[in-house]
């Protein structure tokens, strides 16, 4: 199985030489579709932009829940903005109540 | 409390019931820290990964990104168009407590290099270098990550079941119960009494 990434044009470039399968978009409506071409792509990771993750909330979180692609958020390459590193802080407060239990 | 129709067999429905969910609880609880545990487990290491991966990869797009400035964006899709490298990934998928995470077994093999090196500028061979070491970190702590998401997800509802259960459904129930069993004491002596009445009466 495969590895892909979904991500704005520009990110997803550098991927392409690593044998990643690339899912560029640039708005909404490209969003829809790659993510409906994912699901019947059999992935086995998908790696996510966190650009894409931040500002897409609602449309990729139900790709959160399966089992297969496991994703993952990535830092991209405009700036780090931590959007990656919440999404496992919120994992620690879904699963423990609180995100401080351990460090 | 007043809905309740105080029946025996009303009483003995709520005992059922009361049985049930006791079990219930008991196991649910035992399914949280069995959850709980696994959890604790992944999430320390995916931790640990997860600062080791933010510092390569964002390293590696600086680069990627100042090495490919003054080239168009097709320009550099065709340039990675005919890629060397080689993933494969196996997946198999792992049962714990009802909830299937998992776990990834990775081929990696071929090369990152697969332009010219005239074509391309002088820091695209740095910076695919460093995204192919980020590579394998990548596909780990995706695995990782993800079954803690899942398992999140699984504890955060047993959680509150398990909260439902012994907050809410375990007193009700024993409320009845006892609602119950007092109004049937107090119907038992009543009758008593109007049988000891009727017998001193004939008497």
């Amino acid at each position: 199985m495969k590895i892909g990434i979904l991500g704005d044009n520009k990110s997803v470039l550098a991927f392409g030489a690593l044998g990643v399968e690339t899912f560029g978009v640039s708005n909404k409506e490209e969003l829809l579709l790659q993510i409906k071409a994912i699901k019947e792509k059999d992935l086995a990771i998908l790696l996510i932009n966190e650009d894409i993750a931040q500002n897409f909330d609602k449309e990729i979180s139900n790709l959160f829940q399966e089992t297969l692609p496991a994703c993952l958020v990535i830092p991209g390459i405009n700036k780090d903005s931590g959007k990656a590193k919440e999404g496992l802080k919120k994992i620690l407060e879904r699963a423990l109540g609180s995100e401080s239990f351990i460090n | 409390m007043e809905n309740i129709k105080a029946t025996r067999m009303e009483l003995l429905k709520l005992k059922r019931q009361a049985k049930t969910a006791q079990r219930g609880y008991k196991l649910l609880k035992e399914k949280r820290d069995g959850l709980m545990k696994k959890f604790m487990e992944i999430i320390r290491q995916t931790k640990s990964q997860r600062n080791l991966l933010e510092e390569k990869l964002s390293f590696a797009s600086k680069k990627f990104v100042l090495s490919t400035s003054n080239m168009f964006s097709g320009e550099v899709e065709e340039m990675f168009s005919l890629p060397s490298s080689k993933i494969s990934i196996d997946v198999k998928t792992q049962n714990i407590m009802s909830v299937w995470i998992p776990k990834f077994q990775r081929f990696i093999g071929g090369d990152v290099k697969c332009y010219s090196d005239f074509s391309s500028p002088l820091g695209m061979g740095e910076s695919l270098n460093s995204f192919w070491d980020a590579l394998e970190l990548m596909i780990d702590l995706a695995g990782n990550e993800h079954s803690c998401r899942l398992l999140s997800y699984e504890i955060e509802k047993t959680r509150r079941r398990v909260n439902a259960l012994e907050y809410v459904i375990i007193p009700e129930t024993k409320r009845k119960i006892k609602f119950i069993t007092s109004k049937l004491d107090e119907q038992e002596r009543s009758e008593k009494i109007v049988r000891m009445k009727i017998k001193e009466m004939i008497a």
